[in-house]
């Protein structure tokens, strides 16, 4: 049997040792009425070439980056990944261990998720990070139930330009905490001040997403200096890659940072596994989900690493917990933490403006396309919103004729964008991808709709 | 002592933050073939950073070399047994990751049209009627990233389903042998946890639950075999006096191992359960994380599963198979970014179909099989206060070595980490005091769990003889055994270049 | 002030009457159980509050005692001490390792607390 190291001869002198006549016996509590009849019926067993042949056919069956010329973006983003991140993240060490209870025999895992919190705070500017939650938006919404404890208020604002899988599932999450929860609109793709200073008293956390979905900077400075003094907890849901350049959420006032973490060194999966990290000042440490690993010493005074704060976890204080989460991201979080270590202080800084060049290279041209206009003119950072003349469905699926995924329709998000795409970029995207990009929608345009 | 000085002392192992060197870069990106724009001009001096994050400076060899040697400090699976009760760290398949990394699942972007990604969404459609049918449920969701995130959609999906009737109720009962996630998630759900006691045998006690469900209980939250390895003999009755009140039955499902092909928590009239891809569909456990909780719900359910749900058309009517179902509006709303962690479903769907139905059923047999011959083999040296014929993992307690000479279940714990073994799930369930909690799994060979008795009967044998060595442990893991307090009062969680 | 001045609650907290003012603290007895605190959690001063209420949590490594509101009345002090040596409630449980201070609403009485020979009675029950 597969994985099955018992052979029959050793199960009857297991059974001798129980003092069991059958495997049966063992079976006495299953109340003989609720017992399967017959087989399952699911397919198998296959042997190895079997399997791998049945699932290559699978895998051929997708069309996948490698195929393509892709904007695809939205918060999972196709970004070069570095050899060595794999090789870390395949050791068996790192893979078939578990959430390190035993900490004597887990420092391996206890010190490099320890340096993930480190490289989280740094990227940040906060003083404190959390060892990973399952996305940036279980993220998000799990900083809004932070902020909820922390004012005992019970209102929530979420920014309407972030990304709505954000909103979708902080608005899954909220639901049964009886929150109100308000959808700030939009002005120029981003948050209208003047909405959410109407809306602020008593509010207990604004969300925002910078850069937002629309790939558009947000007024960071006006928000935070307007939160300031509102009570409200400031949460930040901010791209790891775009903090090697821009201000961190510790400079505009956010008293939490989170985001999704899959660009450092995660495929893009579709869509998962991904990466959600979680920072914050010292103040709210004790609200914070999750693992939290902390420095400390043996009875010799050696260094090493153990879970902290475990008071605040569902397997200690259940009901009162500060999450229910449990299982979190760790393998991921090590491939982040070996990503950053690989490209470093210089090497982020060149991805990010490689970033922010392509994809100002890629907004002058598509601009340049008749009739195509750029929908925002304010800055942005690694996304930005086309409008074209027709719809962006037809435009995606033309183009996917040609091997073009162009970006991600906006009209399946925001109703009165149905003629918009977000193009996203990163540095795998070369001048000759986004110059047929161009060519590409132009002749589409230039045909009526029509690849 | 004579061994001790003898002994060279190994140095821990720097952070990453103190060691490399300015200027040095493990990874070159592709040229940059476009201008390099001016970013206070495109992006605006207010949002740009003053300073660049002080991040690590390495070359590849160091950062491989750094990451290497942490990894030797690891105890794994592929190691030894990982005894961890209710965690089933079974062995995790090689063929399963070398499917998972097919470039053709790892590369296509989640926002890929359906008619680009049929073999993603068939790979989830089939899973989800794979585990329907080993569960008996109807409809499965593979979104919920984690066992407690499917509890948490599960709950959602309890609350969404009294709206719909009209009456919003109160309270989840939940046992007290439960997971802390169990009543975390009730919580988290706007609902109130309501312990009851098990009885004598570990069981839920069915005369105190008929006096505490009422028209205001939800739900019931349940564990079969619950985590004190026994199975609920009276499910049936405990499904009926749930149902009679108007209220649901979830199924905990992390204990699922022990049911696969001899009994489906469905056709025990659960309404809904979540399962765990890294314990029961051996996909590895990463050091806490990914993992997988997909939520099966029965048909009545069906509605509220988070969207979308991955769906088939055999008919190809818009052109292509398989396709996410995204109009559903009275689904719960969506517990993940994406579609959940796809690649783990992988790796279980690759599990399922290399075992079949009679190597599913094998799996339990031999979990149960490895179960109660290692209870067998350990009876005579601890307690075990709930005695009988054990599914898959039953709980020691060290309470006769505490009782005698102060021992404790975290010093067997760490003696058991100087044996190069690691420990069982320790002081849970709560309702056993110094509890041992262990789940040996199928994949443990005769000779695995021949030698794990033998360590735990010489610890035994340690405890009443030179018991300092026990309460001393461990000194031969690459820490002796670390000030918790000291980590929780002198708070350090980042480091500060010192 | 020697013991057999203070009150006990079943729930393991002490009080220390000093005109209408209360001073209030985690046992000695429960201190031992719980083993080397890590935190103490600090109520609000100034807040209103009736019996029974969670006010603050005392943690040790892997437990939480929760500290209830003995009688109703209002927060004045809380131990800022503890905020840097929360072990204080270790050393010191039933004098520097005072938690908060109440000032007692109007008609509250405390005759239906333990005495500490009670005290000592219940906890070895």
């Amino acid at each position: 049997m597969p994985y099955v190291p018992n052979t029959d001869r050793d199960r009857e002198e297991m059974l001798e040792t129980i003092g069991a006549a059958s495997v049966e016996e063992l079976l006495a509590d299953v109340p003989v009425e609720l017992r399967v009849e017959g087989d399952l019926d699911v397919p198998g067993p296959l042997t190895e070439p079997e399997l791998l042949s049945h699932m290559r056919r699978l895998a051929s069956l997708n069309r996948s980056a490698g195929d393509v010329v892709s904007f695809m973006g939205g918060g999972v983003y196709d970004h070069v990944v570095p050899a060595a991140v794999r090789k870390i993240t395949s050791m068996a060490q790192f893979y078939t261990a578990y959430t390190p209870y035993q900490a004597e025999a887990s420092q391996g895992t206890l010190q490099a998720i320890y340096e993930f919190q480190t490289l989280i705070a740094r990227l940040t500017g906060l003083a404190v990070a959390n060892a990973s939650v399952y996305d940036g938006s279980t993220a998000a919404a799990e900083a809004c139930i932070m902020a909820l404890a922390a004012t005992r208020r019970s209102k929530v604002l979420l920014a309407g330009s972030a990304n709505p899988a954000t909103r979708t599932v902080s608005r899954t999450y909220l639901a049964g905490a009886g929150v109100e929860l308000v959808e700030l609109p939009i002005k120029g793709g981003v948050t209208d001040l003047d909405a959410l200073e109407r809306n602020l008293p008593d509010a207990a956390a604004v969300v925002i997403e910078h850069p937002n979905f629309f790939g558009l900077l947000e007024p960071t400075s006006a928000i935070g200096e307007l939160v300031a003094d509102s009570g409200a907890l400031l949460v930040a849901s901010v791209d790891p890659i775009s903090l090697a350049i821009l201000a961190p959420p510790s400079a505009y006032g956010a008293a939490i940072a989170v985001g999704e973490g899959q660009s450092l060194g995660a495929p893009v999966a579709f869509g998962g596994p991904l990466l959600g990290f979680m920072a914050t000042s010292r103040k709210h440490v004790r609200r914070l989900p999750g693992r939290i690993i902390g420095r400390t010493t043996d009875e010799n005074g050696r260094r090493g690493y153990v879970m902290t704060l475990q008071t605040r976890e569902q397997h200690i204080r259940r009901e009162r917990a500060t999450s229910n989460i449990c299982t979190n991201q760790g393998l991921v979080a090590l491939g982040a933490a070996v990503h950053l270590s690989l490209l470093g202080k210089e090497g982020l800084r060149e991805l990010a403006v490689q970033i922010a060049s392509r994809s100002h290279y890629a907004a002058d041209a598509l601009a340049r396309v008749q009739g195509v206009g750029l929908r925002f003119d304010g800055p942005f950072f690694r996304e930005f919103v086309i409008e074209l003349p027709f719809e962006a469905a037809r435009m995606k699926h033309e183009l996917s004729r040609v091997g073009i995924w162009p970006g991600i329709d906006c009209g399946c998000y925001y109703g009165d964008m149905k003629n918009c795409l977000v193009v996203s970029v990163t540095e795998k995207n070369s001048r000759e991808d986004i110059d047929s990009l161009a060519s590409g929608i132009e002749a589409v345009i230039a045909s009526g709709g029509r690849a | 002592m004579s061994t001790a000085t003898t002994k060279l002392e190994r140095p821990h192992e720097p952070t990453l933050f103190e060691q490399g060197s300015p200027g040095r870069r493990g990874f070159r990106l592709p040229p940059l073939d476009v201008p390099t724009i001016d970013l206070a001009r495109a992006i605006g001096p207010e949002h740009l950073r003053n300073e660049p994050p002080d991040l690590p400076e390495l070359a590849e060899s160091e950062v491989v070399r750094h990451f290497s040697r942490l990894a030797e400090l690891n105890h794994h699976v592929d190691r030894a047994i990982y005894p961890l009760g209710s965690c089933t760290m079974k062995y995790n398949p090689a063929v399963n990751e070398e499917a998972a990394s097919l470039p053709g699942f790892t590369d296509l972007h989640p926002e890929a049209d359906a008619r680009h990604a049929q073999g993603s969404i068939a790979l989830l459609y089939h899973l989800g009627r794979h585990l329907a049918e080993i569960s008996g449920m109807d409809a499965v969701s593979l979104q919920p990233p984690a066992g407690a995130s499917g509890e948490l959609a599960g709950m959602l999906v309890v609350r969404a389903y009294h709206a719909d009737r009209g009456r919003q109720r109160r309270k989840v009962i939940v046992p007290d042998s439960a997971h802390g996630t169990n009543p975390a998630s009730v919580r988290l759900a706007g609902y109130e946890a309501v312990e009851i006691v098990s009885n004598a045998q570990g069981r839920v006690d069915v005369d105190e639950l008929r006096r505490v469900v009422d028209g205001d209980t939800a739900a019931i939250m349940i564990t079969n075999p619950n985590t004190l390895g026994v199975f609920e003999t009276r499910i049936r009755e405990i499904v009926d006096i749930v149902h009679e009140a108007g209220g649901l039955v979830y199924l905990d499902g992390a204990n699922l191992n022990a049911s696969l092909g001899i009994v489906r928590p469905g056709d025990a009239g659960c309404d809904l359960m979540h399962m765990n891809l890294h314990k029961t569909f051996s996909t590895p456990h990463g050091g806490g994380g990914p993992g997988s909780g997909p939520l099966g719900v029965k048909e009545h359910l069906a509605d509220y599963l988070p969207f979308p749900v991955a769906a088939r058309d055999e008919s190809k009517a818009v052109g292509f198979e398989y396709y996410f179902d995204y109009e559903r509006p009275r689904s719960i709303g969506r517990v993940h970014t994406a579609y959940g962690n796809f690649l783990v479903a992988v790796k279980a769907y690759a599990y399922i179909l290399t075992l079949g139905p009679e190597g599913l059923r094998r799996v339990a047999e031999n979990a149960i099989l490895n179960a109660n011959y290692l209870q067998a083999l350990l009876e005579p040296f601890y307690d075990l206060p709930y005695a009988g014929r054990c599914q898959h993992e039953f709980v020691l307690a060290a309470t006769r070595q505490k009782a005698g000479t102060g021992v404790r279940a975290l010093d067997i714990a760490k003696r058991l980490l100087d044996h190069g073994l690691h420990a069982p799930t320790i002081y849970f369930p709560l309702i056993v005091k110094e509890a041992l909690m262990i789940e040996p799994t199928e994949t443990e060979s005769r000779a695995s769990l021949d030698r794990f008795a033998a360590v735990m009967k010489e610890i035994a044998r340690e405890a009443i003889e030179e018991p300092a060595v026990v309460t001393g442990a461990p000194t031969a893991t690459p820490v002796g055994r670390l000030d918790e307090s000291r980590a929780a009062k002198e708070l350090d969680v980042v480091w500060e270049n010192g | 002030m020697s013991e057999q001045d203070l009150r006990f609650t079943e729930t393991h907290e002490w009080l220390r009457v000093e005109g209408r003012e209360v001073t209030v603290g985690l046992t000695d007895y429960a201190q031992g159980e719980l083993g080397d605190i890590v935190f103490v959690e600090l109520p609000e001063v100034g807040r209103t509050i009736s019996p029974g209420d969670v006010l603050t949590t005392v943690e040790s490594v892997k437990s939480v005692s929760e500290i209830y509101a003995p009688v109703s009345g209002e927060i004045t002090a809380a131990n800022d001490a503890l905020d840097s040596d929360p072990g204080l409630v270790n050393t010191d449980a039933q004098g520097e390792g005072w938690i908060f201070r109440i000032k007692l609403a109007d008609g509250e009485d405390l005759s239906r607390f333990m005495s500490a020979d009670d005290y000592a009675t219940h906890t070895k029950g």
